[in-house]
């Protein structure tokens, strides 16, 4: 294999780039580049191109959708505007980002959809799962492009749509089981076995807001540590 | 660690906490900070810290001054100085910070909307 | 500013302008032009126009080659076009078919 390629900070590409291996962008680029080893943005390059590699690592500036088969990173001072998807993806603090962000296995930006993020949160039989969109799952399942199931709630409903939420949800969990989750806090399934099954399914009517004192640790909490 | 207190207080001595087990419905507000260890289905609104930490659960929108989600978080964040999402965080929602970060292996789903001015060239 | 190196597994079609020196392992499809020098490598296609001051082809080239001073033509180099430069060499051994203008 060659050496290392570059396309140095005065060089500008408009068209499409291939790379077997890795590539260094430190110019300005205007089209595709798929790399299927790693890709490196550097700080002063201006892409406006589609991304994707084996591992990307981005310290300058890319406004186009960017795709890692493996690792994507945005180093402090990177600017994309655009779509990320990789199965890690890490934002250090000083990267501007705009664009939807999805972590977890994927293959290609289109299909991606929190899959991961979607069993990661709710391990599967869990009862106490909070409401979730019923679409979710589903729209996982299709290769569908789309990135956000439309009836995802921004902020939480009443208290009577969330119940009816969980039955059907955690009817559409048993039909899910689509990969094995990532590491997921298995704490939580714990936890949740704990509580009365039953307190979940049929929340009383009563919608006032419970507002708890604030400080105050209940019985249960103190079985953790308490330093923190 | 809070303990005791009714309530957050901005500058408080230490931050209030909703432990591990707590399962809380409905609005959660205070000044001050908060760590979160519990579940949580509705909204959290804190005008200083907010952490979650790893085992918390909270459905709903999230708005402080600060955010750590370590836990697991289905809705919105939004944060007047920094978003972070540690590599046990799992967020699905709008993130919206002046900076975001996410640790590798933490999971996110959803937009982040920093102010990202791009170059003519590229714009 | 260092060199642009496109190396043998990188396969560009489209443009490339260059303010410095480029070197060339493999594939350009479009146009390639530099402001310093043009390197073709042994590995090196290029099916493209070349602009450069030096030319030094060591591949195949499939396009016009303007210089602004020479062009160098390999012992293994492979040329289908038109030469303009003050200066041009060909080596033994190497492929040329094409036109030559040196009255630059």
């Amino acid at each position: 294999m060659a050496t290392q390629s570059t396309i140095a900070a005065g060089t500008v590409v408009r068209g499409r780039i291939q790379a077997e291996g890795d590539l260094e962008v430190l110019g300005q680029v205007e089209g595709t580049i798929a790399a299927k080893g790693s890709l490196e943005i550097g700080e002063g390059a201006l892409l406006k191109s589609e991304l994707s590699a084996r591992r990307i690592v981005v310290r300058g500036t890319v406004a186009g959708n960017v795709h890692a088969e493996e690792v994507l990173v945005l180093e402090a001072g990177s600017r994309v505007v655009g779509d990320l998807s990789a199965p890690t993806v890490g934002i250090r603090p000083g990267a501007l980002v705009r664009g939807h962000v999805s972590t977890g296995r994927s293959t290609r930006p289109a299909e991606t959809r929190s899959r991961a993020d979607a069993s990661a949160k709710r391990p599967a039989e869990r009862s106490a799962t909070p409401a979730r969109p019923a679409a979710q799952p589903q729209a996982a399942a299709k290769p569908a492009a789309e990135r956000q199931p439309a009836p995802r709630p921004a902020t939480i409903e009443t208290r009577a749509s969330i119940v009816a939420k969980q039955r059907s949800s955690a009817a559409e969990t048993a039909t899910a089981g689509r990969r094995p989750p990532p590491p997921v806090v298995p704490r939580a399934s714990s936890q949740a076995q704990r509580r009365v099954p039953g307190a979940r399914g049929d929340a009383p009517a009563a919608p006032a807001p419970v507002v708890p004192a604030l400080g105050k640790r209940t019985s249960k909490a103190t079985r953790r540590s308490g330093g923190r | 660690m809070g303990r005791g207190s009714a309530g957050t207080r901005p500058g408080g001595a230490s931050p209030a906490v909703l432990g591990q087990g707590l399962r809380v419905v409905g609005r959660v507000r205070g000044e001050g900070d908060l760590r979160i260890e519990a579940e949580i289905e509705g909204d959290v609104t804190v005008g200083g810290a907010l952490h979650l930490d790893e085992p918390a659960r909270v459905t709903g929108s999230v708005v402080a001054e600060t955010v750590v989600v370590a836990g697991q978080l289905e809705g919105d964040v939004t944060a007047k100085a920094s978003v972070a999402i540690t590599a046990s965080g799992r967020v699905h929602g709008t993130v919206k910070a002046p900076e975001v970060s996410l640790e590798e292996g933490g999971g996110l789903d959803g937009r982040i909307d920093a102010d990202v001015e791009l170059p003519e060239t590229i714009a | 500013m260092a060199a642009t190196v496109i190396g043998q597994g990188i396969t560009i079609e489209g443009e490339v302008t260059a303010t410095d020196e480029v070197v060339v392992a493999g594939v350009i499809k479009g146009k390639l032009t530099a402001e310093g020098q043009v390197t073709i490598e042994p590995d090196g296609v290029v099916e493209a126009d070349i602009a450069g001051r030096n030319v030094s082809i060591g591949g195949s080239v499939t396009g016009n080659v303007t210089a602004g001073e020479r062009v160098d033509l390999l012992g293994g180099g492979r040329l289908v076009g038109d030469v303009k430069a003050a200066r041009l060499t060909i080596a033994d051994g190497a492929s040329f078919k094409g036109n030559v203008d040196m009255d630059v």
